[in-house]
């Protein structure tokens, strides 16, 4: 009788470990956990010797899925100039320009070619890639269709210019730990002509042509210390830092001149 | 070691504008020139914008003029009295020019204009300055420099008929004061359409049109051209926001230094030398400018707005 008691317990103590471990392994994260993204430098301070820095995105993926990173700033209106020739021999500013609804800072890194992993109306949609940018980008006024092509290409390489606009491929690290769980890494060189403000980070997992799964974060720039205090007061109090310049101009064209009055003769 | 420029949003080697004040200011010194012309161009080469660039160059000019304006006025190379006739002429003509470029923008063509009005204006001072030099060097080379009386022209005859002719002892010549009004509204007109303080064009006209020795018109266009800068600065940071204190500071500590240097080098030179080295350097100006008209851009897009 004490045996069968004995033996019951183990066997009743066996099946709730089992269940045990079987609920637990239904709630553990599995390999096919949702997309995340973290930006790891996500506030960046500009402060009088900001030269720039470095932001880095990582989070988890699906396994077998490729990624595309995009960090941007909000859509606005840029005003440039055309040049064309006057007169059959000069080049002029002939025309001013407004590049409507486009970016002012437009980094994209994926792991394959943005242009292969989408199909084009995906990527109109999300804004995905340089060919996107020129189907969304308007031009006023307007412009034949040779000529836009021609200007959006341009523009493009204009912005790349100022580190404002960069398309890259390949520079994503993807791996799996010993749990299986796959994970990505990259890391961008962050320009220092990126002006304040706020700046968004899309991730978007492709598997099969398709977006399977986004995910978003954000990268905020702000000026500090003298920098915000110079910044402010140009934008806000144009007069008094019009006089303070103009002063600290003349006392440091005296204040040489004292200097050198020895080496540079007398009245 | 790099420092963020808070209104120019870019970062830069500290010695980069310091460099550039330095070779500008002496320059500056050494010609009577703002350098205007040769700075702005360079600041936007290194990454500022162009529209701030322009800005904080004026402003850095107020630094360099005045401190090029003390050390020739201890040197007794100023003409306080024909610098306010300038003045007064070169403050109606700038009114005008804005204007000018008002009407020429709404025409459409302000640009050629402004273009054309810099090469033409250029290359003519340019040429002119340097033959005159040049013959005059050959001359005093020969010795033919033994004062022969001049047949005096219809013109100098009719300018010395002209009312309110005064004395402008430091320069010691007589002019009617209508004579350096009507340059400096000239000046005045030019460098407004041209964006530019003028000196280049004000230094020809005070030593050919004025007949003032060269060494005094040096410290004169300093005194214009520091109040031309002092309301440009002023203007620029109240109605646009671009003028860079950052920039402007570490642009005067070389510009400061430059024109002190270049007012003592000048000093060792003689007038003739003077004018033919400005004039190089002004037709040197004059190629770039030429060249970048006629060769075909790398792209047909460029920044709203700028200096000349």
């Amino acid at each position: 009788m004490r045996m069968n008691l004995t033996l019951k317990k183990i066997t009743l103590l066996i099946a709730a470990a089992l269940l045990a471990t079987l609920a637990l392994a239904i709630g553990a994260p599995s390999a096919s956990a949702a997309l995340t993204a973290k930006a790891n430098h996500d506030d960046i301070k500009i402060n009088y010797n900001y030269n720039g820095s470095t932001v880095s995105v990582s989070g988890i993926s699906d396994p077998g899925v490729d990624l595309i990173i995009k960090i941007s700033s909000a859509n606005t209106d840029e005003e440039l100039m055309r040049k064309d020739k006057e007169a059959g021999l000069l080049w002029m500013n002939v025309e001013k320009l407004t590049m409507e609804n486009a970016p002012n800072f437009y980094y994209i890194r994926s792991t394959k070619d943005v242009d292969s992993l989408l199909g084009n109306d995906q990527l109109v949609a999300n804004n995905l890639g340089y060919g996107a940018l020129e189907e969304t980008i308007e031009i006023k006024p307007q412009q034949t269709p040779e000529m836009k092509k021609q200007l959006l290409g341009d523009y493009i390489k204009y912005k790349e210019a100022g580190k404002l606009y960069s398309q890259s491929l390949g520079d994503i690290d993807q791996k799996t730990d010993d749990a299986g769980q796959p994970s990505y890494y990259t890391i961008f060189d962050w320009p220092y002509q990126a002006p304040p403000g706020e700046y968004s980070v899309e991730v978007y997992a492709v598997k099969d042509h398709e977006i399977t799964d986004t995910a978003q974060s954000r990268v905020v720039v702000e000026q500090e210390g003298v920098v915000k205090a110079l910044s402010d007061m140009a934008q806000n109090n144009g007069g008094l830092y019009g006089i303070a310049a103009i002063g600290v101009s003349l006392t440091a064209g005296f204040g040489v001149g004292f200097v050198f009055k020895g080496g540079g003769g007398s009245h | 070691m790099y420092i963020y420029l808070p209104v120019a949003h870019t970062s830069i080697n500290i010695l980069i504008p310091i460099a550039l004040g330095l070779s500008v200011g002496l320059l500056s010194g050494l010609f009577g020139v703002g350098g205007g012309f040769l700075m702005t161009p360079l600041l936007i080469m290194f990454g500022i914008p162009p529209t701030v660039a322009a800005a904080t160059d004026s402003a850095q000019i107020v630094g360099a003029s005045t401190s090029g304006t003390y050390a020739h006025w201890r040197l007794g190379n100023v003409d306080f009295k024909m610098g306010m006739f300038l003045l007064m002429g070169g403050f109606a003509g700038g009114l005008a020019g804005v204007q000018v470029i008002k009407v020429l923008k709404a025409m459409g063509n302000a640009d050629f204009v402004i273009k054309m009005t810099y090469v033409v204006m250029l290359g003519v001072v340019g040429t002119y300055m340097f033959i005159e030099s040049v013959n005059a060097m050959r001359r005093a080379r020969k010795k033919e420099l033994v004062v022969k009386p001049k047949a005096e022209s219809g013109l100098s005859k009719a300018l010395k008929k002209l009312p309110f002719q005064t004395e402008f002892k430091k320069s010691g010549v007589t002019h009617s004061a209508l004579l350096p009004i009507f340059f400096g509204v000239f000046v005045g007109l030019l460098a407004a359409i041209m964006g530019v303080g003028g000196g280049f064009l004000l230094v020809p006209v005070m030593v050919y049109m004025l007949r003032m020795p060269m060494h005094v018109v040096v410290g004169t266009s300093l005194f214009q051209i520091l109040f031309n800068c002092i309301e440009v600065t002023f203007l620029q940071a109240y109605t646009n926001h671009t003028v860079d204190f950052a920039l402007a500071i570490l642009l005067l500590i070389g510009s400061t230094m430059g024109a002190q240097v270049g007012a003592i080098f000048g000093r060792k030179l003689q007038g003739e030398q003077l004018k033919i080295l400005l004039a190089i350097l002004v037709l040197a100006v004059t190629v770039k400018i030429v060249t970048e008209l006629t060769l075909t851009p790398a792209l047909l897009l460029g920044a709203a707005g700028g200096g000349g």
